[in-house]
Parts: C-alpha cells; sequence; structure tokens
C-alpha cells in the first residue's frame, strides 16, 4: 500500500487531464483553421500559376476567396468556442458529479484552480492570436489584391503617416505593453468567470447559481473596474513615448504626457488588474475549499 | 493497529439545521465496517467530511493520522453514489485518468477486470448502460491497494444478481489489511461481511459496536436497525 504524493506530478497531471479535456473539442476548430488556410495557399498558388486556363484560375479565385471568409469565421468561432469552454469545464469538472471525483483527487484546490487557470488562459490567449494573426495575414492578402500594395509598403505608409516617430524602440516596447495588457485582460476574465461561478456555488447561492453567477460576473468585473480606476488616481505609473524618440516612465497626471505629440500609456491598470487576479485567485481557492457544496 | 479512522466532536451544520452533532468515534484498521442510517441521517455529510468534499466542520477528524487533504485522499479510495466521471471519456480514458493521480492504482488489474467484467475499453461512459458505467467506476475504485476504502450505497438501485457481483468484486479486490467503511440501506444483504456497525441517526452517534458483540443477543444487524429507527415512522 503507498499513499506517496508527488505534489508537482501531480499538477503536471491536472494540467495535462485538463488540456486534453478541452483540447478534444478547441483542436477541432484549429485544425478546421489550419485546413482553410492550406486550402487558401493552393488555391493562390493554382490560380497565380502559369498555363492555369481562365476558367479553372477563375473557380480557385472563388474558392480562395470563400477560404478567407471562412478562415476569419472560424478564427472568430474559436474565441467563442474556448469562452464556452472556460464556463463549461470548469462547472462540470467541479461543481456537477465530475466533483465528486476532481475534488477527491490528491490535489490541493490552489492546484485544481491554478491548472484551469493556466490551460483555459492559454487557450483564451491562444485563441486571440489565432484570430489575429488570421485576421491580419488575410486582411493584408486582399489589401495587397485589391489596392495593390505589399506587405512592407503598407507598414511603411502607415509609418509615414506619423511622421519621423516613434523608433523601433517605442515600437516593440508598446507592442510588449500590448501583449501583457492582453494577458492581464484575459487573465482577469478567466479568474472573475471562475470567482462567480464558484461563489454561486456555495450552499447559499446553489438554488438560483445561474442567476447568481452572472449578477456576480458583472459586479466583480465593475468593482475590477473601480478599483483599478481609483489606484490610477492615486498612482498614475506611465510609460511616455517621447518626441525624441525615447521612452520614459513616471508617476505623471494625464495633463503632464497629453501634450504635444508625446504619448502616454498607463500602466498602473495592468497591474492593478493583475493584483486583484492574485487576490482573486486566493479567495476563488479558499472557497472553492471551505464553502462550495456538493450536491 | 493503528486507528484509521478517528472523529473527534464532529459538529456540522447547514445553516440553522445541524446534521451532525459532536460525534467521535475511532476504528482500528483492517476492518469492513458498515455505516447505517436512514436518510438524512447524516452518512453522506459524515462521508463528504471523510472524504475531503467538506471542510468546514467543527472538530477533529483524522485519516490514519492525516487531517482530510492531500496525503488523506492518496490513502482514501472513494466510490460516491453518483457517476462522476466525464462523459466523453472510454473506459481506457478513465483508467488512464485515475492511473495520473494515484500511485497505488494497478492499472495492469484494471485493463483486465475491464476484460473481465466486459467493459469494451473504446467505449464512452456517455453511451453506456448505468450498470456499466457502476462496473467501471466500481473497478476504478477497487484496483487502487488504498488504505480505506468509502464506499457509499454500492449497492443501491441495483438487483439482486447485480448486488452480488459488486460485493463479491469489493470482497476479492481488497488489499489485506485494508479497511472498508460502508453505507447502506439493503443490511440484510451485506450484514455477514461487517466486522464493526457505526449507526447514526438525527445528527447523532447511535451505536459503534463489534457485529459479535451486536449480535451477542440473536439479533441481526437488521433488527437492531428496525428498533433503533422504527420511531421515526411510529406516529
Amino acid at each position: 500500500m503507498t499513499g506517496t504524493s508527488k505534489p508537482k506530478g501531480k499538477f503536471l497531471m491536472l494540467l495535462k487531464n485538463d488540456f486534453l479535456a478541452s483540447a478534444r473539442v478547441i483542436s477541432l476548430f484549429y485544425i478546421a483553421l489550419v485546413l482553410l488556410i492550406g486550402i487558401f495557399g493552393i488555391c493562390v498558388a493554382v490560380s497565380g500559376a502559369d498555363g492555369v486556363s481562365m476558367e479553372l484560375a477563375s473557380k480557385f479565385t472563388t474558392a480562395r476567396n470563400v477560404s478567407i471568409i471562412l478562415s476569419i469565421l472560424v478564427s472568430f468561432l474559436l474565441i467563442f468556442v474556448t469562452f464556452f469552454f472556460v464556463v463549461y469545464d470548469f462547472f462540470k469538472s467541479l461543481f456537477s458529479p465530475q466533483g465528486y471525483l476532481s475534488f477527491t483527487l490528491p490535489v490541493s484546490s490552489n492546484q485544481l484552480l491554478g491548472s484551469k487557470v493556466i490551460v483555459y488562459g492559454g487557450w483564451m490567449l491562444l485563441s486571440y492570436a489565432a484570430f489575429m494573426f488570421t485576421s491580419v495575414f488575410l486582411m493584408n492578402y486582399t489589401a495587397d489584391q485589391v489596392i495593390g500594395m505589399d506587405k512592407i509598403s503598407l507598414a511603411e505608409t502607415f509609418l509615414a503617416m506619423l511622421g519621423d516617430f516613434p523608433s523601433t524602440t517605442q515600437i516593440v516596447a508598446y507592442l510588449v505593453y500590448m501583449i501583457m495588457m492582453f494577458f492581464v485582460i484575459f487573465l482577469s476574465f478567466v479568474s472573475i468567470v471562475y470567482f462567480s461561478i464558484t461563489v454561486s456555488h456555495v450552499r447559499l447561492l446553489q438554488k438560483h447559481s445561474i442567476v447568481a453567477s452572472i449578477v456576480i460576473f458583472f459586479a466583480t468585473a465593475i468593482a475590477f473596474l473601480v478599483i483599478s480606476f481609483k489606484m490610477t488616481e492615486i498612482v498614475n505609473f506611465v510609460m511616455v513615448f517621447n518626441e525624441d524618440k525615447t521612452l520614459s516612465f513616471g508617476l505623471l497626471r494625464p495633463d503632464e504626457y497629453l501634450t504635444g505629440n508625446a504619448l502616454g500609456m498607463e500602466v498602473t491598470p495592468g497591474f492593478a488588474f493583475l493584483i486583484l487576479d492574485i487576490g482573486m485567485f486566493f479567495l476563488t481557492s479558499y472557497i472553492m475549499h471551505k464553502k462550495v457544496n456538493l450536491k | 493497529m493503528s486507528q484509521i479512522i478517528s472523529v473527534r466532536n464532529l459538529s456540522k451544520s447547514y445553516g440553522s439545521h445541524q446534521v451532525l452533532s459532536n460525534v467521535s468515534f475511532d476504528f482500528e484498521g483492517g476492518q469492513i465496517i458498515g455505516l447505517l442510517g436512514p436518510n438524512g441521517s447524516g452518512k453522506t455529510s459524515l462521508i463528504k467530511i471523510l472524504t475531503g468534499l467538506i471542510n468546514d466542520y467543527s472538530g477533529e477528524v483524522l485519516i490514519d493520522g492525516n487531517k482530510p487533504g492531500k496525503v488523506s485522499k492518496s490513502l482514501v479510495a472513494f466510490l460516491p453514489e453518483k457517476t462522476y466521471l466525464a462523459s466523453w471519456m472510454t473506459s481506457d480514458d478513465a483508467v488512464n485518468y485515475i492511473a495520473d493521480f494515484y500511485d497505488d492504482f494497478d492499472k495492469a488489474k484494471a485493463m483486465h477486470m475491464m476484460d473481465v467484467f466486459q467493459l469494451p475499453h473504446k467505449q464512452k461512459v456517455k453511451t453506456m448502460s448505468k450498470g456499466m458505467q457502476e462496473k467501471l467506476q466500481l473497478l476504478l475504485v477497487m484496483c487502487r491497494n488504498a488504505k480505506l476504502y468509502i464506499l457509499d450505497e454500492p449497492m443501491g438501485g441495483v438487483d439482486p444478481a447485480a448486488r452480488d457481483f459488486i460485493l463479491e468484486t469489493i470482497l476479492k479486490n481488497r488489499p489485506e489489511g485494508s479497511t472498508i467503511l460502508m453505507s447502506t440501506h439493503l443490511i440484510q444483504d451485506v450484514e455477514e461481511i461487517f466486522d464493526s456497525i457505526l449507526m447514526i441517526g438525527r445528527g447523532s452517534l447511535l451505536m459503534k459496536d463489534t457485529v459479535a458483540n451486536i449480535t451477542k443477543s440473536g439479533k441481526t444487524i437488521n433488527d437492531i436497525f428496525k428498533e433503533v429507527f422504527s420511531v421515526d415512522w411510529n406516529f
């Protein structure tokens, strides 16, 4: 008889099984997306190849246009499917009879919750990235075909509109800022969803868990916004894109960085959301451990 | 032998409704314990506390010296009354899932038992009959070499032939020295396998003794149960 527990190993097993449970459906959409982009590529190659009859080229051009529309549609749908799974799997695996299995596994509620946040937060980010990539890639191709611009000239035109500003450093900093903000926003979204579902399954709210979870979701989201707004009022940490192509950071008032051609990006709301996410994680885990009632 | 289950002054209430009131008992390992009591007596709450599903209670609960948590969960094999497997899982998926989390799970034995139980390896849980789902869950629990098996109404709602099968599977696959805590309404069918009885009613411990002591008077466990709880039905 053994009762050896390997916490790290068990957490990896949670990640693996949460991934497998979600991938069985979500991955189908990725496969569909890859196939559609593949079809698009073939259509582009065939329709533009030498010696292809006008009739055949026309058919492949039509197929190419259909594949562009379908690709964007599938990538858009992917975001909703992932969102659905964020909610569905969390509820199903923890608060339906499956909870009798999940909550008796030799893992802590922090690990149960952490695994879901990582796997589904990851899926959310990936789905959004897939949507952005598909849209930008295919729309860029369409723009290239319609207005006859290639990618480089399109980018150059865009930068020319901004004059000599911004610099490469500023562009990189902006991209890093945007990626971090997206990451924090997705993390906040997942943590608020999980908090709402968990709280709606304490005994007091259980009878009306669907209504309760919706109300709690919006109330918590509003609380997040209000708290981050208040924190920004108190400590407004800003990344400033200066006209001289440099970056600077500081505690500033809006009138100090929204002057001239300088552009400021507020960092405090991101930090506020991140701190709230961490707090929300431990609060959700505590409620899950102490207050949730499995029917 | 050390105490496999130790409960001291355990109380649990849902709002103003008290389901367990100051319950205390100990059990040494290696026994088959019958957890008896009518509906609403607090059996399910007690089982949920022992398995770590309920954590807000007062009093002390120890499983082989550990508070309900990660360590105790690795020692306990729990068979709930409900179907707890995800509907998309196949029998193989379920076996692999349990093997991932429990070091004491005998995967080879599980694969063999699946064939013996005539459970198709690739069939999904959602397409299985209730009987097949119960067989699969029983298999997953009894292929663990656990210290303590907690079985919640394992024979509830099944026909007499299935009851014999379930009972035989439990007894045949129970590792030597392990303890079984089994809640049941079907006392007559299983009373001969119990070593000890824990009877709870109205949230309190009504009886905790060995079967040998209880049946000295010539009465069966079923007779005693009726004597204890018939008062609830006499108006």
